[in-house]
């Protein structure tokens, strides 16, 4: 007899590029009594079950690639966001409710400890067995099973690392109209486009302004330019990336109304506030209708000293304020991934530093200058920086 | 003959161009500080007379010197001996200042000539203490400049702004730039 009956095994789980609160909870979760059939991955093997959080640049992608290597995924999404169900791959809306999540691990770990009894039949009588069924099995301990996974959990995590401000999109074909729905988002789904309107309204009619969210009110006080709100970081990154459950409500209220209410609130400069949401909105997408054809028309420069920067900023400005450039044609020229460049066009659009020419004009070559020098001192600064 | 390089810093009386430098230099920065004796008295006790100097050292040991210009308008005259050869230059203007503005145009207007064949980003310092304007008000004086001037809300102790600035300036000369590995 080769096989041996194992015990139920507890599953292992990757919290993998949470937010703070989100882990601690989970960590809570899976290390108390409340979820015994699983349990977290603290050892350098492979988790069985990754947990990822849909409002941080999950796509259709990353949740296809975990399909195809069998790596079992639940991903924790927003109501009005719903990513795409696989078999290996669960959902789970958000706020969390424990019991849901219990079940959707003992789902899987009941999935896991039946492919896992299969397994041991197939030990036990290999030779009754054709050759593709085993191949089939990919059990989540087989050496193939364990290969793929690393490979995911390793892919994934680089991704995350790289593309954390700008979506993991691939580069589109503006001619093939398919494609273009892909980097097309709708601003006003968003809370930078209300944000950046609030603004607008508050100096034009010299009135504060209150903005209904679902996790509470966000105050823009025209006098110093800052907004004041009374969630923390978390909620707030969740509001910038997600969409907007209904249409934002924005309210005019005066300063003697408002100032009850800003008792210990945080305070951000508008400018930034209004950046990071759209960069955080935008994951590698430009507002629908954006001619990707057309020059950019850059007004001012960013303050990047004081704004969420991602890498290629520089040399996209530079390119534009030097420049006639499409959006396409600056990626192809800077021979950069689309993405960066669609990220910033939305962020400088979103803070009134760029838009798009009315006029189709033939993009300009980008010459070359004497680098050797230049490139010297730029790796010598990135080095010490 | 070996090729010097230059990046030349300037600005007003105060701006902070030596700390700027010596935020970033890797050898012991240069001073030529003489006490103050005109209006300069009233603003620091010390001011640059002649210039200052620092070097950025690249790996191959090449040298890029980092050349301060005094501030008062009465040396302007070395001005463009100092520039001569220049990659690009780094106009810092103190935003504590209430002729910041006036600064701003001033020294780009004087410059101009450089500007055109190389680059220029600005830095606003002193923005946290007491600020005189908005970098918009700032931005509304070099409207008319094209290519778009970088400008930065900059604190010169700080080596990260300075080094923002630097990088901004390479781009700026050549956005296909490369890093090399």
């Amino acid at each position: 007899m080769i096989g041996i009956e194992k015990s139920k095994k507890k599953l292992t789980i990757e919290l993998l590029d949470l937010d703070k609160t989100t882990q601690n909870t989970l960590k809570f979760f899976f290390k108390s009594n409340l979820c015994r059939s699983a349990e977290l991955n603290e050892s350098s093997e492979k988790p069985d079950v990754l947990i990822l959080d849909n409002e941080r640049g999950i796509n259709d992608k990353i949740i296809a690639n975990l399909a195809a290597n069998n790596q079992h995924a639940v991903i924790m999404h927003m109501p009005n966001n719903i990513p795409e169900k696989s078999d290996n791959v669960c959902t789970l809306c958000k706020p969390i409710q424990a019991k849901k999540l219990k079940d959707i691990i003992q789902s899987i770990n009941k999935d896991d400890n039946q492919i896992e009894n299969s397994e041991t039949k197939i030990l036990k009588e290999p030779e009754l067995k054709p050759v593709h069924s085993i191949k089939n099995i990919h059990s989540a301990n087989s050496h193939i099973g364990m290969a793929v996974k690393s490979d995911t959990v390793q892919s994934i995590q680089n991704r995350y690392k790289a593309h954390k401000h700008v979506g993991s999109n691939a580069d589109i074909n503006p001619n093939n109209l398919k494609e273009l729905d892909k980097i097309y988002h709708t601003p006003s789904k968003y809370i930078y486009f209300h944000l950046a309107r609030a603004t607008k309204h508050a100096h034009e009619n010299k009135s504060d302004v209150k903005i209904k969210t679902v996790y509470g009110n966000v105050f823009y006080e025209y006098k110093t330019k800052l907004f004041h709100y009374g969630f923390d970081k978390t909620k707030l990154k969740h509001i910038q990336a997600s969409p907007l459950f209904a249409q934002t409500d924005c309210s005019y209220i005066t300063y003697d109304q408002n100032k009850p209410h800003r008792i210990n609130l945080s305070s951000q400069d508008s400018l930034s506030l209004i950046w990071s949401s759209a960069i955080l909105a935008s994951k590698g997408r430009v507002p629908k209708g954006t001619n990707l054809e057309n020059t950019v028309t850059m007004k001012s420069w960013p303050n990047y000293s004081n704004l969420m920067v991602f890498r290629y900023v520089i040399q996209i400005s530079s390119a534009w304020s030097n420049h006639q450039l499409s959006l396409i044609e600056t990626a192809k020229q800077l021979e950069i991934p689309q993405r960066y460049v669609f990220t910033l066009y939305n962020a400088m659009h979103a803070i009134e530093c760029a838009n798009i020419s009315d006029k189709k004009i033939k993009s300009q070559k980008i010459n070359r200058r004497n680098q050797s020098v230049l490139s010297k001192i730029l790796s010598h600064m990135f080095k010490k920086k | 003959m070996r090729k010097h390089h230059k990046i030349i810093f300037s600005g007003p009386v105060g701006a902070g161009k030596t700390t700027a430098i010596n935020s970033i230099s890797d050898i012991p920065t240069i001073k030529t500080e003489e006490s103050a004796s005109d209006e300069t008295k009233d603003m620091k006790e010390t001011t640059t007379v002649a210039l200052d100097y620092g070097a950025i050292i690249l790996p191959d040991e090449t040298k890029i010197h980092l050349y301060g210009t005094p501030g008062q308008q009465r040396f302007d005259f070395m001005w463009d001996i100092l520039t001569q050869g220049g990659i690009g230059l780094l106009l810092l203007i103190d935003g504590n200042d209430s002729k910041a503005l006036e600064n701003l145009s001033t020294f780009i207007n004087s410059f101009k000539s450089f500007i055109r064949k190389t680059s220029v980003v600005v830095g606003i310092t002193k923005q946290d203490m007491d600020k005189k304007y908005d970098l918009a008000e700032y931005r509304a004086v070099l409207s008319q400049e094209q290519p778009v001037i970088p400008i930065y809300e900059i604190d010169a102790r700080n080596k990260k702004d300075i080094s923002l600035m630097v990088e901004t300036l390479l781009y700026t000369l050549d956005p296909k730039l490369k890093m090399q590995a």
